[in-house]
C-alpha cells in the first residue's frame, strides 16, 4: 500500500479526534472529518487491495462526489454516492481521502 | 435456426443485490421465493422452469453480487455458477437508479464471454427521481438488449424472455469488452497466449477473463492454472504486477467506458430530498436511533400477542368442540389416539397460527419497508464493541421468524470468524417455533403481564447471543470483526400483496409442519405414553401417561438433570421431543395432558407440577436450549463442520440450563414458586 503523508490516518478503533472546527476548505482530509450534511470527492482510497477492490465494485470510488449523511459518534455512518446510500464504519471512513469544495 | 433446435436453455438471473432478481424469478417461474428491500437475501442458488414458446428454460436465481471477484459465500455460489455451469444466458438485473455501478459487473461478464441480457428494473423510481435513460441507445452503444421490466406488477416478462431465446439462439457471439489500454493490453495478449498453451484448460477458461483476474492477482484463478504448461511465466509476469495498482487501473478504465456510454443516453435528474432522506434522518439518527429501533420491535411484540388473543381462542373452542365430539363419538383406542393424540397434540400447535401469521407479518413488513439494512447500521456500533459485525445483526432479526432461513443469511458475512461467531449465536434468537410455549405458558402463569414476560425473553434470547459473541471472539475466535461496508435499500412502502404473500406462505409452511413432523411427533408420545411395562411384567397397554407409560420411563430416565429446575418428567419428555420441531414441546404438552377438550392452558394452572416459577425456568430452558433438527442440519451444512455442530448443541443446551435454574430459583425467592 502507497504511504502517504497525510493529516489523518485513521486506524479501526483508534482515530484522533476530529480537529477543531473540522477542516477548512479546499483541505484534503479523510471522510471522518468532514461534518453531517457536507459533501467532498473522494480523492484516493487507502483501505488495502482487498478493500478497494470491493469499495469499487460498489460504487464508492475516487472521482465521486460524497456527502455524509448520518452518523453514530465514532460508529458507523451513513453517506451517499450517486444516489445510493452506503453505511460503514468510523475506522473504514478513516481511509477514504477527501477533499471539500 | 428452426424453432426445434432450440430445446433447453439454461438462463442465469445475476446482478447486484437487491435490484429485484427474486421477484423477476417469480414472475418468470411462478415461484415464491423470498423477496426482501435489503441486499442478501438470497443466498442460495435456486433453479425454477418455464415455457416460453418453443423454448424451455431453467431459470436460476443467484444471490446478489458486485463483481465477479468474490469475498463472501453468497457471491461465491454466483461466480461459480456463472464461470463453471456456464449459462447460456446471463440476464443481469440492473437498478436504473444506479447504472453507473450496476453497469460495473456487466463489464465483467462480458468480458467472461457470456451472452448478456439486461432487465432494467426500479424505473418507476428512477422516473420519480426524475432520471431519464435512453433504453434504445442505451442497448445499441452497449450492444446488449435491454428490456425495460416491471416484474413485480408482471409485466414485460414475455419481452425478456423473448430477448433471451433471441440471443440464447444467434449462431455468432460478439465477444465485447473494454479496453485497458496499451501497456496493459499487451500484458494481457501475453498472459492469454501462455494460457492457449494448455489446451483442455484453455477451453475451460475464457482466456480474456482469466487473464485479466491473474494480473489482478486472483488466488482462484491462479490456483486453477496450477500444474499448467504456461504456469510458470505466469507466475512470473505475476511477480512483476503490482496488482494492487493494475486492479485500480483496470477498475478505472471500466468505469471510463461506463461513463463514456451513459454521458450519450442518461441523465440524471435534480436531486430533490426525498422521503427516504427524511425518515433516514429519524431512524437512523445517533440519539434516536436505537431508542425507535427497540420501540418498534416492542411494539410488533405486542401486536402479535394481544392481536392475536382472541382469534386464537376463538380457534381453541374449535378445537376444544372439535375433541369432544371425538371422544364422544369414536370409541376405544382409536378414539383416545384422536381425541387425546392428534386433535390434543396438533390442535395445540394449531391454534398459534394467527400469532405465527402476525409476526410474520411484522418481519416482512421490516424486511420490506428497507427498515432491515437499518438496523444492521444502528447496532453496529454496539456489536462492534462485542466483537460482532453489524451485518450479523439480521441473521439474529431473521432468527425471529426460523432460526434456517437466519443461520443460512451469516453467508453474507465475508470473515470466516466473524460469520461463525455469528452462526454459533443466532439459534439463540427466539424463533416462531418458541412463540407457542411463551404464549400458553406466560398467558397462563403470568396474566397481564404475559406480553411483557414474552418481550423479555426475546431480550433475553439477543442478550445471551451478543454475550455469547463476545465470550467467543475473545477465546475461540480472536481478531477483530472485518470492515462494515453496505448499501441502504430505500424506504419503500411495502407493497401489500408482496407482504401478504411472504406472511401467508409462512403460515402455510407452518400449518404444513403441523400436519406432517408435528403429527408424527405426536403420535410417537401419544404410542409412548399408553404403552408401558405392566405390573406383570408384560409390555402392552397402560394407564396413558402414567406410572408404568414408555413416556414416564423415559422422564424417569432423564429426571436428574431436570430434577433442580423442578420440571416433571411430562416436561422432560416434551422437551427431548421437542428437538425434532419446537412446536412439539407444546405438542407433547397437549398429548401428556390430554388436553384436546379442556385446553393445555386449563390442565396446566390446575397441575400441581407447574407454578409461575416452574413455568418461567420452562420458558428460558426453550428459549436457549439445543437447537431443533432442522437447525442442526443446517449449521453443519454451513459450518461444514460435525465439532462445531456438537459444540452449538452443547453449548446452548449448557447456558439453557444454567440460566433456567437461575430463572426457577429467582421466581422462588421473588415468591412466585407455587
Ligand atoms: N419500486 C420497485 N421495487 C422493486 C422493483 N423490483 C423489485 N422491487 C423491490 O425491490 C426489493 C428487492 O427485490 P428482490 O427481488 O428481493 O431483490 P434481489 O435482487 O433478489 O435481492 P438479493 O437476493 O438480496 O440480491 C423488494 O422489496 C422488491 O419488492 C421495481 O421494479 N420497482
Ligand atoms: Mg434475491
Amino acid at each position: 500500500m502507497p504511504r502517504r503523508n497525510r493529516r489523518c490516518r485513521c486506524s479501526p478503533g483508534a482515530c484522533p479526534p476530529p480537529q477543531s472546527g473540522f477542516a477548512s476548505k479546499d483541505e484534503v482530509t479523510t471522510l471522518c472529518d468532514i461534518p453531517e450534511g457536507e459533501d467532498a470527492v473522494i480523492v484516493e482510497i487507502m483501505a488495502g487491495r482487498r478493500l478497494n477492490a470491493r469499495l469499487s465494485s460498489m460504487g464508492i470510488r475516487p472521482g465521486k462526489k460524497v456527502v455524509k449523511k448520518t452518523g453514530f459518534w465514532r460508529g458507523p455512518m451513513t453517506i451517499e454516492i450517486d444516489g445510493t446510500i452506503y453505511a460503514l464504519r468510523w475506522g473504514e471512513a478513516g481511509k477514504i481521502i477527501v477533499k471539500r469544495k | 435456426m428452426s424453432t426445434d433446435e432450440i430445446g433447453k436453455i439454461k438462463v442465469a438471473l445475476a446482478g447486484n443485490p437487491n435490484v429485484g432478481k427474486s421477484v423477476i424469478f417469480n414472475a418468470i417461474t411462478g415461484a415464491h421465493q423470498h423477496v426482501g428491500n435489503w441486499p442478501g437475501v438470497t443466498v442460495e442458488k435456486k433453479v425454477g422452469k418455464r415455457r416460453h414458446g418453443e423454448a424451455n428454460l431453467e431459470v436460476v436465481d443467484l444471490p446478489g453480487t458486485y463483481s465477479l471477484t468474490a469475498y463472501s459465500l453468497d457471491e461465491v455460489v454466483t461466480r461459480d455458477y456463472i464461470i463453471n455451469e456456464k449459462p447460456d444466458v446471463v440476464v443481469q438485473v440492473v437498478d436504473a437508479t444506479n447504472l453507473e455501478r450496476n453497469l460495473y459487473l456487466t463489464t465483467q461478464l462480458m468480458e467472461l464471454g457470456a451472452r448478456v441480457v439486461i432487465a432494467l428494473t426500479m424505473c418507476d423510481i428512477a422516473e420519480e427521481r426524475g432520471d431519464s435513460i435512453d433504453v434504445k441507445k442505451l442497448s445499441h452503444l452497449i450492444e446488449t438488449p435491454v428490456v425495460e421490466t416491471r416484474a413485480y406488477e408482471g409485466k414485460n416478462v414475455g419481452t425478456l424472455l423473448d430477448e433471451v431465446v433471441r440471443e440464447a439462439t444467434r449462431k455468432e457471439h460478439h465477444h465485447h469488452t473494454v479496453g485497458y489500454g496499451k501497456e496493459l493490453e499487451e500484458k494481457i495478449t501475453t498472459v492469454e497466449r501462455l494460457l492457449e498453451k494448455d489446451v483442455p484448460l484453455a477451453e475451460k477458461m475464457p482466456l480474456r477473463w482469466s487473464a485479466v483476474k491473474l494480473l489482478e492477482g486472483d488466488e482462484e484463478v491462479t490456483k486453477r492454472i496450477a500444474g499448467s504448461t504456461g504456469e510458470k511465466e505466469i507466475l512470473k509476469i505475476q511477480d512483476e504486477t503490482p496488482f494492487e495498482l493494475i486492479e485500480a487501473e483496470i477498475a478505472d478504465k471500466r468505469y471510463e467506458a461506463i461513463d463514456a456510454v451513459l454521458s450519450q443516453c442518461h441523465r440524471r435528474g435534480e436531486r430533490k430530498l426525498t422521503m427516504s432522506d427524511m425518515m433516514d434522518r429519524v431512524f437512523t439518527n445517533k440519539w434516536l436511533g436505537i431508542p425507535l429501533f427497540l420501540a418498534l420491535i416492542w411494539a410488533a411484540f405486542q401486536i402479535t400477542f394481544t392481536a392475536g388473543a382472541p382469534l386464537m381462542e376463538l380457534i381453541d373452542m374449535g378445537v376444544g368442540a372439535l375433541a369432544g365430539l371425538v371422544t364422544e363419538n369414536v370409541p376405544g383406542w382409536f378414539g383416545f389416539l384422536l381425541g387425546d393424540g392428534i386433535i390434543g397434540g396438533v390442535g395445540a400447535v394449531v391454534i398459534f397460527l394467527p400469532n405465527i401469521l402476525l409476526l410474520f407479518l411484522m418481519l416482512a413488513l421490516l424486511e420490506e419497508s428497507g427498515y432491515m439494512a437499518r438496523a444492521a447500521f444502528i447496532m453496529d456500533k454496539l456489536m462492534y464493541s462485542l466483537g460482532l459485525h453489524g451485518k450479523s445483526f439480521i441473521p439474529l432479526l431473521m432468527g425471529f421468524g426460523c432460526s434456517v432461513p437466519a443461520v443460512m443469511a451469516t453467508r453474507t458475512i465475508d470473515d470466516k470468524k466473524d460469520r461463525f461467531i455469528t452462526i454459533l449465536v443466532t439459534p439463540f434468537a427466539s424463533c416462531g417455533a418458541r412463540l407457542p410455549v411463551y404464549i400458553i405458558l406466560a398467558g397462563t402463569f403470568f396474566g397481564r403481564n404475559a406480553g411483557n414476560i414474552i418481550f423479555g425473553l426475546y431480550a433475553l434470547g439477543v442478550i445471551v447471543a451478543v454475550l455469547s459473541a463476545k465470550l467467543f471472539r475473545s477465546t475461540l475466535f480472536r481478531g477483530s470483526p472485518a470492515p462494515f461496508v453496505m448499501e441502504m435499500p430505500p424506504y419503500r412502502a411495502p407493497k401489500p400483496r408482496a407482504v401478504f404473500r411472504s406472511t401467508w406462505n409462512n403460515g402455510r409452511m407452518y400449518l404444513k409442519k403441523a400436519g406432517t413432523i408435528i403429527l408424527a411427533g405426536v403420535v410417537v408420545v401419544w404410542i409412548l405414553a399408553s404403552f408401558g411395562i405392566t405390573p406383570g411384567g408384560e409390555f402392552g397397554m397402560v394407564d396413558y401417561g402414567g406410572e408404568e407409560s414408555l413416556t414416564a420411563h423415559i422422564g424417569k430416565f432423564m429426571e436428574p438433570l431436570f430434577k433442580p429446575l423442578g420440571f416433571d418428567w411430562k416436561i422432560a419428555v416434551a422437551l427431548i421431543f421437542g428437538f425434532v420441531a419446537k412446536e412439539i414441546v407444546i405438542g407433547s404438552l397437549g398429548v401428556l395432558y390430554g388436553a384436546g377438550e379442556e385446553g393445555l392452558s386449563a390442565a396446566l394452572a390446575s397441575d400441581p407440577a407447574f407454578n409461575p416459577a416452574v413455568a418461567l425456568g420452562l420458558m428460558v430452558f426453550v428459549l436457549l436450549y439445543m437447537p431443533c433438527m432442522a437447525v442442526v442440519a443446517t449449521i453443519k451444512k454451513e459450518t461444514g463442520s460435525w465439532g462445531w455442530t456438537a459444540f452449538s448443541i452443547a453449548y446452548s443446551t449448557g447456558i439453557a440450563w444454567l440460566l433456567a435454574f437461575a430463572a426457577v430459583k429467582i421466581g422462588i425467592l421473588i415468591g412466585i414458586g407455587g
